[in-house]
């Protein structure tokens, strides 16, 4: 090897030319040429050779590739790690988190609070798409959808599209599932309801239910057999074996042939009993099943098909099948879609769901709720975040100075936001296992949900830390990376700063105006809630006990409970006073017309026994065995075009094949709830049809007088379920969509407001801290403290008043909303809207008060010393 | 994929195949020029060289280095998979042309 030097401007033009790209082993290639050829062609070709290889290199396509991939790579360093940079990012984001340590804990606890209520959506919404997976054949599992002319959806179809479909060859199984079966009455335990499906046998093989007890091949072959599940069978049958025992189904007595293993909640199914399919058939229980293709209620068609098998084969037969079918019919259209399993929950809206369902509408709404919490929480972090770039902008300035380019800053900031919101997601996770439990109660079919935290949802729940991340520090960090260095270094940047300040000021805006909406619709609903509560509905409600008869015989527990020193009067009804009431046809002999009519079977101490006001004619007559009468209400009087209550009495009403005589009229009253006023209404009389014994009870000791209660009753029924419940409880319990209301709206209120405060209160410290200097001259100058905490906040104070202004209109829009949902309204006043505002300025008040209160008592010598 | 190589292109992989593991810039430009008896520049060899990396007909790591080099390492190249499959589609095409060929392409008379 020689010893001569490399031509040294070559190497430094070379060198100078590359800067950060890799090209260690070209120099090493030339350097190796350049030492042979000293020693073959001497020193100085051998300089003019390696000048011509620089120069070609220098000009070639190699460089130029080797320079751009060193450069442009948001994580390049000149370090060989090219995760040193991303660390750095973290390194310098830390430090800057707990730099700022009151912002940082603003923005954590603000992001936790947003973040919560999407961590409950998500957590449904995984847990929904789980459903079912416990199934062996979920992925060949297929339902038929049924669309009507009219476009609605139906999870069920008719019965006899599954019996055409059993001669289709690519088919496995076709399973039939007819939901009517139900009853009340399982022997030997009365009141313990009992429904389930009707199913063709191939139900047990097709879907993963295994059996405790009996055959799974066998058990469903028997004309009458029943198969209950574990749980239910040990509430109806107690420690006796079931197996071979019978219980009465519809009024057919079902041998009880398995019993199954209680399954899984997280199932589109729910059930507590299955029998044979063929059950109504032969007694033509459903009027689906008659071979007809426009009646599909309570019918369900479900196929396996067999391995490997296309379903848009099946899907083409179908809709073959619907065509053909519906051809001839001009009043009614159908289609038949197929829809696989993994596609159930969640799933489209469907009408007649066969058990829980999870449709992506609700999902929308729920999502969009989830968001209206989320976003302002992002707001805050991005509204301070860009508030303070001022502080920030040297940092930046250096940085792009030294060759940090703008997709580095951006990334740098992300990163930033990252470890803010990852932090948010552990409070998040706090307030999630405390609002889940509630949550989930007050959620139909939210029993069915497992919200245990597992790993698929701790990961999800992480990607969506990261994906908030990216959402409230896309505006702070695409801000930052635009700055001008020079501007930055200068702080020179009063232009770019106020541009965000419109934004900044939308944004607090709609942050109220969104707590003014949460807070007005609460105290709307607590206001209605009150009102209907002490609603006089015309009926006494008070000291009324409703014990549920079962099959006893009235006429027993009449003689029993009136033993009973505390019961004053025993009647009987065929359902509960006020809620809800079947309705029937009926019309005026020898009319024409029908009217819709709700009624009662009650007897004749009902109408004493609650109190109810007979306008004209008497009461039911006891020793009538036959229903011979009925007492019609004012409403119906009227319909009905009589002048006066007088002039009904002895008028005769057709209700189906009997004819009944008017004894009586009654005063309207409302027996059913606010939502419309009382229609047209009969009571009429049959021992047969009771229900339930009315007991009124006048007692100062309550707790024993229900446990004689019960004694009498277990006495009469032979040790029988005792159901029984006050009147006016059972009033309130139909107001609890109110407070379920409430409770909802009173929750994300809270949420929206804490983080609506949370922003103002991270506005205002900012203010007030890059004031504070202006605030010590004003003070020096003479400048009171009252006047300057009014200085500081009068911005703001103005932002809430925009805000109230959006926020009305929209409020009195759901108040309009509300008229739909009850007829009897009380209206809102001026007073519910003042005192709605009023909380939320006091709310503001009080929060920027703390911060401005207090930078207006410094003492003005230390602001002015400070700088 | 396209597969299209230059004539170029094709002389570099088939030598760095004839290289073997001793496939390095100045290996691979020796033999190219003692093969060939021409002069290549060391800028039209490494643009190519990097055009074939993006190609993904080649790979490379950095390997040891020597004194002679100043202690700079040395850069090796291989041929992927993608590239055999490049050459060999390439002599195919040529192969074919040649079987084919309508006149006696034989240099002996």
């Amino acid at each position: 090897m020689s010893n001569e030097k490399l031509p040294r401007v070559a190497e430094r033009l070379f060198d100078w030319y590359c800067g950060h790209a890799k090209v260690d082993d070209l120099r090493g290639d030339m350097e190796e040429v350049f030492h042979r050829n000293v020693e073959t062609v001497g020193y100085r070709k051998a300089k003019r050779i390696y000048w011509r290889q620089v120069l070609s290199l220098i000009f070639s396509y190699a460089i130029r590739k080797r320079k751009i991939s060193s450069s442009n790579h948001p994580l390049s360093s000149t370090s060989t790690n090219p995760f040193d940079m991303l660390g750095n990012y973290f390194k310098v984001g830390y430090r800057n988190l707990m730099r700022h340590r009151y912002f940082t804990v603003l923005n954590i606890i603000g992001l936790a609070i947003g973040m919560s209520v999407s961590l409950l959506i998500i957590t449904v919404f995984i847990s929904a798409g789980n459903y079912d997976e416990f199934h062996v054949n979920k992925k060949k599992i297929y339902r038929v959808l049924t669309t009507t002319s009219e476009k609605k959806d139906y999870a069920s179809a008719p019965a006899i599209l599954g019996e055409k479909l059993k001669e289709y060859p690519a088919i496995k199984e076709v399973i039939q599932i007819d939901r009517s079966l139900y009853t009340e009455e399982p022997l030997p335990k009365l009141g313990i309801p009992v429904f389930g499906y009707y199913v063709d046998p191939t139900f047990l093989s097709t879907f993963t239910f295994p059996l405790a007890v009996g055959d799974a091949k066998t058990a469903l072959s028997k004309p009458n057999s029943v198969i209950l599940t574990e749980s239910r069978a040990k509430e109806v049958f107690g420690d006796v074996d079931p197996m071979g025992k019978s219980i009465s189904i519809n009024h057919i007595p079902h041998e009880v042939t398995g019993i199954m293993k209680d399954y899984p909640l997280n199932t589109h199914f729910q059930f507590q009993a299955i029998a044979p399919y063929d059950v109504i058939k032969e007694n033509q229980l459903d009027v689906s099943v008659n071979d007809q293709w426009s009646k599909f209620e309570s019918h369900y068609v479900y196929v396996l098909l067999n391995e490997g098998q296309n379903p848009s084969k099946l899907q083409e037969h179908l809709d073959n099948i619907a065509a053909d079918v519906y051809k001839s019919n001009p009043d009614f259209k159908a289609t038949f879609e197929l829809q696989p399993m993994k596609n159930f929950t969640p799933g489209p809206e469907l009408y007649n769901d066969i058990g829980p369902e999870w449709s992506y509408a609700s999902f929308v709404i729920a999502g969009g709720i989830a968001a209206l919490i989320l976003l302002p929480a992002c707001f805050n972090y991005t509204n301070i975040s860009i508030a303070r770039a001022l502080k920030r902008s040297k940092e930046i300035g250096l940085r792009k100075t030294l060759g940090g380019m703008r997709a580095q800053i951006f990334a740098q900031f992300i990163a930033e936001t990252v470890i803010v919101t990852v932090i948010s997601l552990i409070g998040a996770l706090g307030l999630f296992f405390l609002i889940r439990g509630e949550f989930q109660a007050m959620m139909a079919y939210g029993g069915s949900l497992n919200m245990d935290l597992t790993l698929e949802l701790s990961f999800w729940f992480l990607v969506f830390a990261v994906l908030v991340g990216f959402l409230a520090g896309f505006f702070p960090a695409l801000h930052f990376s635009r700055l001008n260095p020079i501007d930055a270094m200068k702080n020179n940047m009063s232009s770019k700063l106020f541009s965000g300040v419109k934004i900044r000021k939308a944004l607090v805006v709609f942050q109220f105006a969104l707590c003014l909406f949460f807070i007005l619709s609460m105290v709307i609903f607590n206001k209605q809630y009150r009102y209907a509560m002490s609603f006089d509905l015309g009926f006494n409600e008070e000291n009324i006990l409703d014990v549920d008869l079962y099959q006893v015989n009235p006429d027993i527990v009449k003689n029993e409970f009136s033993k009973l020193p505390f019961v004053q009067e025993v009647s009987f009804s065929s359902s509960t006073m006020g809620h809800g009431v079947p309705s029937t046809w009926s019309k005026l002999e020898g009319k024409t017309d029908s009217l819709e009519t709700f009624f009662m079977f009650v007897d004749a101490n009902f109408i004493g026994n609650m109190d109810l006001k007979l306008l004209a004619g008497k009461t039911f007559d006891n020793t009538d065995k036959r229903e011979t009468s009925v007492i019609i209400n004012e409403t119906m009087m009227k319909r009905l075009a009589f002048a006066g209550p007088s002039e009904a009495l002895g008028q005769y009403v057709r209700v189906d094949t009997l004819s009944l005589r008017i004894i009586g009229v009654i005063k309207d009253f409302h027996f059913w709830q606010l939502h419309a006023p009382p229609g047209s209404f009969f009571f009429r009389s049959n021992p047969d049809k009771y229900h339930l014994a009315n007991l009124k009870v006048v007692t100062n000791d309550a707790q024993s007088a229900m446990i004689e209660i019960e004694n009498t009753w277990k006495r009469i029924s032979n040790g029988g379920v005792f159901t029984s419940h006050f009147l006016s409880d059972a009033t309130a319990g139909a107001f609890d969509n109110y407070i379920t209301m409430m409770k909802i709206l009173g929750s994300l209120g809270v949420l929206a407001v804490s983080i609506s405060c949370l922003g103002l209160l991270g506005m205002v410290v900012y203010t007030a801290e890059s004031k504070t200097k202006e605030v010590g001259i004003r003070k020096v100058m003479g400048a009171s403290r009252w006047s300057l905490a009014f200085l500081l906040s009068k911005n703001f104070l103005k932002l809430m008043l925009i805000a109230s202004l959006f926020a009305l209109p929209i409020t009195l829009l759901l108040d309009k909303a509300l008229t739909g949902m009850d007829h009897y309204r009380v209206a809102i006043t001026f007073l519910d809207i003042f005192s709605g505002l009023l909380i939320m300025f006091a709310l503001g008040i009080a929060t920027m008060a703390s911060q401005t209160w207090r930078t207006a008592s410094i003492n003005p010598a230390e602001t002015l010393k400070y700088e | 994929m396209k597969t299209y190589l230059g004539e170029f292109e094709e002389l570099v992989l088939l030598t760095i195949a004839t290289l073997g593991e001793e496939a390095y810039g100045v290996a691979i430009k020796d033999s190219i020029e003692l093969r060939c008896d021409r002069s290549i520049s060391i800028g039209a060899l490494h643009s190519t060289i990097t055009r074939l990396e993006e190609k993904k007909f080649l790979r490379s790591w950095v390997g040891g280095a020597t004194a002679e080099r100043g202690g700079r390492s040395k850069r090796y190249y291989e041929i992927t998979k993608d590239g055999k499959a490049a050459l060999s589609t390439a002599k195919s095409l040529r192969d074919q042309l040649w079987s084919e060929a309508k006149i006696n392409l034989s240099l002996q008379k």
